[in-house]
């Protein structure tokens, strides 16, 4: 019996299709992974799923990435993942910090494949001028999470370095992390 | 029916405005510089860049200009600053102040302290900007060796908004919460003003530009406390 409704950022839509069959009781819908961007969409995005599904215990698969999803988390019925954001999820909280403190700016698998798209057209660099001074002002490196689900996309990594102008390299992260936070988070959910 | 000065006026802003928003960064910085060299870097603070900034922060609010428009303006601002500072301009900087700002541990998201930077210099505070993820007795021991009277500290989100608590307590511990006071914002209070006071806030500003009005009330409530 499904009888836990999962909302997650579409971030982790490919990786949570490997992890599914492990969660047979969780059923998963997935927002845009750019409302990200846009913290009031999102919450209003929430709220409508929630209304329109009425489920009894909801698992967010997601950061801290709008205020609605902590404030519902500290509920009965409702639990998340531990994590700020996707990549704080995937690694882990001290790794992140470190990775995030030595300077690194993270590519993940579901938006490295449209990355242009993203910087142009959702954050707004018009021809992409402005990204590379704006990442340089606190970025020394990218990094790309590898989850394994996906095969690591080795020319596109390559024209965003190059484009850029930052050295990127390649961490396999796996989706072990993943699997053993939302095992967590259901177990909290279930001990409510 | 405008005069000629005001309608001068208005077409530079409108030209600022668009160079802005199409991020034509050397452009507008021009057009700003032309403005102060018969004008003075003060008119063009005031007169210009003010009001634009003041635009493009409200169409931030309503989420009608992107995250790099945002960005490409307070470089703009940030350049006519620079410029400012190296020639010797009518432009008063540094004259009040200093303070302290930057983002609370574990926040990275530096854009909006950025702009809060520029609104401040631009009238005249001097800003000792510590940057992103910043330690709570990081804080507290800057505002001390550089004798600001209030800290800015930025969050994005909830839970980053809530280590804004540490700051508070450590103030609270060294006992100088009368002396420094606490200014706090970010994307997360515009959601959930209560929690200002929730996190210990001594203020908030609803956007950058209204920045420098509220470390002036600070700064008075600093002086106020400590008057015998």
């Amino acid at each position: 019996m499904k009888d836990v409704l999962g909302i997650a950022c579409g971030i982790f839509q490919a990786e949570m299709g490997r992890l599914q069959p492990r969660f047979p009781r969780l059923r998963t819908v997935f927002l845009d992974s750019m409302l990200h961007m846009r913290p009031a969409t999102l919450q209003e995005r929430i709220d409508g799923v929630l209304e329109a599904e009425r489920p009894d215990r909801v698992l967010f698969i997601y950061g801290d990435c709008t205020p609605r999803i902590v404030e519902l988390c500290r509920r009965s019925g409702f639990a998340k993942t531990q994590g700020i954001n996707c990549c704080e999820i995937l690694l882990g909280r001290e790794e992140y910090r470190r990775l995030r403190r030595a300077g690194a700016f993270f590519f993940l698998p579901e938006w490295t494949a449209r990355w242009r798209d993203v910087f142009e057209r959702e954050l707004g660099f018009a021809g992409g001028r402005g990204v590379e001074e704006m990442l340089r002002e606190v970025h020394n490196h990218f990094l790309y999470l590898d989850t394994g689900v996906t095969p690591v996309p080795e020319d596109t990594l390559e024209d965003i370095s190059d484009t850029l102008g930052l050295p990127m390299s390649v961490k396999m992260v796996g989706v072990a992390r993943l699997e053993e936070n939302i095992a967590a988070a259901l177990e909290t959910l279930h001990a409510r | 029916m405008p005069d000629g000065k005001t309608a001068d006026l208005e077409a530079r802003r409108e030209q600022l405005y668009v160079l802005m928003l199409e991020a034509e960064r050397e452009r507008a910085v021009a057009t700003l510089l032309e403005f102060a060299a018969g004008s003075g870097f003060q008119a063009a603070v005031n007169d210009v860049l003010e009001p634009v900034l003041t635009r493009i922060g409200e169409a931030w609010c309503r989420e009608r200009i992107s995250l790099a428009q945002g960005y490409v303006a307070g470089k703009i601002a940030e350049d006519l600053l620079v410029a400012a500072a190296s020639s010797s301009s009518d432009l008063l900087l540094d004259v009040k102040g200093p303070v302290v700002i930057g983002n609370v541990e574990d926040d990275y998201h530096s854009l909006g302290r950025k702009m809060v930077s520029v609104f401040l210099r631009a009238a005249g505070w001097k800003v000792i900007d510590l940057g992103n993820d910043v330690f709570p007795s990081d804080f507290i021991d800057a505002a001390l060796e550089h004798g600001a009277r209030v800290i800015g500290v930025s969050a994005m989100m909830l839970t980053t908004a809530e280590n804004i608590r540490a700051v508070r307590a450590e103030l609270d511990a060294r006992g100088l919460s009368g002396r420094i006071r606490l200014a706090v914002g970010g994307a997360v209070f515009k959601l959930r003003p209560e929690l200002v006071r929730e996190v210990g806030g001594d203020g908030s500003a609803p956007s950058a530009i209204q920045a420098p009005g509220l470390f002036d009330r600070l700064w008075a409530e600093s002086l106020e406390g400590e008057a015998p």
